[in-house]
């Protein structure tokens, strides 16, 4: 086989495990109970006392970071610029009451020029 | 020296999608270039059709996204290899950032691996108990089959570089390459992190390594077409072609010279590196870094290979009571590469193998408040005669690197380029303020 065949079936297993995960997850979303109104409730006042505690550490910068709160479990989206702060964000969050897990989704910013080309 | 060392701008979003809960997501982001207008980078020593400055040069892209089964993005990014280890480098964006040496497989200042790709898919996990994997595949696009063209829809070659950047030829055989697919393998509990990550290049383009070398194996740019009638020319050359386009054309041959053959240099590039940080509760994180770069190359190119070799990389940082005082140490390793090509730079023979380097960095960080930091950085690279590691690759607005403004020819038989000093010791100073807003 030649070498585009190669790239060809590389594309095609990877195309086809895209796929493979894009189904699995949606037919993952369409599981799972509904919450009710109480639940619901419930979980926006930990959403709000969790964006409370981030906001008013001394060190964490919060503005970028989402909250999110399903049956006490807290998921953390968004980005921090400080390595650090991945971890003092989830902690924070950990110690808020009503809070049964943490979902430490949050990414580390490290955008801009860094990869700028040069000449040898 | 004044320069804008990784400021950024952009807008994300999310839209959910119906009733499921799945995501549609989106970022733009761009540079910002504080100190200059922006433009494209075409100075002394780095040459660029990219605009920093213009809405897309970040990570930008499409996607969806749902918390059971992780998210998909399609754009331009930074790929797992580099995302995955950015916590083990405190001195992102300043002078002495690990990116000089990691990831970095010939010295230039640039950095190979561990940088954002075009067309790129990336595929990020949810995290299982602490486990967490991402991958990535970049189309490549590129026409050519030895990748020697500018890839559809990018404003550079693959791998960094306008075409004719650092006085080459108008093509992309200065590290342009086809697809790249890569990923990570991510541990985290406590204060502990570790990760795995890999990435490869498929037929990375180096002919321009040898153009205009001073190696004897070359020498085709001083010499002339007149190698193809030596009784021994080079097999690097492709005389069949010259000789048959001098027959042809024999008065624009007399002002040319052989081509290279591209298949004997292009071939595939890969990195691996491992690695782990932990965090101690006095304040104190020790980050290592381990990794291996590999060009498979046949042996005859083994002489000009200097694109494989390991590296190691160690930072201690230290947060002080309260939080708002840091300071950190770093040491980054190059090993000795296979080859040496010479020619860009003024290799010396006579040191072969003669190219490792060590690059110490120190920093101190003092937060005003949450949003504004003030730093101070110091940066030091020691390159052994035939190595030529800078202070400011993959991270410093500026590049602060072995090129000087010497034009001669004597060393450096392909232009009048600026010229690289193999064995420079680059040493800097670096402050500045970064604000988050």
């Amino acid at each position: 086989m030649d070498k585009e065949g190669n790239v060809s079936r590389v594309m095609k297993r990877i195309l086809s495990a895209v796929a493979v995960i894009a189904l699995c997850g949606l037919a993952a979303c369409a599981s799972g109970p509904p919450r009710t109104d109480a639940q619901k409730q419930a979980d926006k006042e930990t959403a709000e006392r969790v964006e409370t505690a981030l906001n008013g550490d001394k060190q964490l910068y919060a503005k970028h970071i989402s909250v999110h709160v399903d049956g006490g479990v807290v998921e953390l989206t968004g980005y921090v610029w400080e390595p650090e702060d991945l971890q003092l964000a989830e902690a924070i969050a950990e110690g808020v009451p009503g809070v049964s897990r943490v979902l430490n989704e949050l990414e580390l910013n490290r955008n801009g020029n860094e990869d700028s080309p040069v000449a040898r | 020296m004044m320069s804008s060392n990784g400021s950024n701008i952009g807008y994300r979003g999310t839209h959910k999608i119906g009733s499921s809960d799945v995501t549609f997501i989106y970022q733009v982001s761009t540079s910002l270039d504080m100190a200059a207008a922006p433009g494209l980078n075409n100075t002394w020593t780095k040459s660029s059709n990219t605009v920093q400055g213009a809405i897309g040069l970040g990570d930008t892209f499409i996607g969806l996204r749902d918390k059971q089964w992780g998210q998909i993005r399609f754009g331009e990014m930074y790929t797992p290899y580099k995302t995955s280890t950015d916590r083990l480098n405190p001195f992102s964006g300043m002078l002495g950032n690990y990116s000089v040496v990691m990831g970095n497989t010939g010295g230039d200042n640039r950095t190979e691996f561990g940088t954002r790709m075009d067309h790129v898919v990336v595929y990020d996990s949810p995290n299982w108990s602490g486990f967490s994997f991402d991958a990535s595949y970049s189309f490549g696009q590129n026409p050519d089959p030895y990748n020697n063209l500018t890839p559809l829809g990018s404003p550079d070659c693959a791998g960094g570089n306008s075409p004719g950047s650092g006085n080459l030829f108008l093509n992309c055989d200065d590290g342009g390459f086809n697809y790249s697919y890569g990923g990570d393998l991510k541990f985290e509990t406590g204060g502990l992190y570790l990760v795995l990550a890999y990435e490869l290049h498929s037929q990375v383009n180096r002919a321009s390594d040898g153009i205009g070398s001073n190696n004897p194996y070359y020498g085709a740019l001083p010499g002339g077409g007149d190698l193809c009638t030596n009784p021994n020319p080079s097999p690097l050359l492709d005389c069949a072609t010259y000789l048959a386009y001098a027959a042809e054309y024999p008065g624009a041959a007399a002002v040319s010279s052989a081509p290279y053959v591209d298949a004997y240099d292009t071939a595939d590039e890969s990195a691996v590196k491992f690695g782990g940080q932990y965090r101690f509760g006095f304040g104190l994180t020790v980050s290592y870094l381990w990794e291996e770069m590999k060009r498979d190359v046949p042996a005859v190119m083994e002489f000009q290979n200097e694109r494989q070799r390991n590296g190691d990389w160690l930072a201690l940082q230290y947060e002080f009571p309260g939080g708002a005082d840091r300071i950190a140490a770093g040491w980054a390793h190059a090993g000795a590469t296979p080859g040496d090509p010479g020619g860009q730079h003024n290799y010396y023979p006579g040191g072969i193998g003669n190219n490792e380097a060590n690059m110490y960095t120190f920093a101190y960080w003092h937060k005003f408040d949450k949003q504004l930091t003030w730093y101070f950085d110091f940066a030091e690279t020691l390159n052994d005669v035939n190595a030529h590691y800078d202070i400011g690759a993959g991270g410093h607005g500026i590049k602060t690197d072995c090129h000087d403004a010497t034009h001669t020819t004597f060393v450096d038989y392909s232009s009048a380029g600026p010229t690289t000093w193999g064995g420079c010791h680059p040493i800097g100073l670096s402050t500045g303020l970064n604000f988050k807003f």
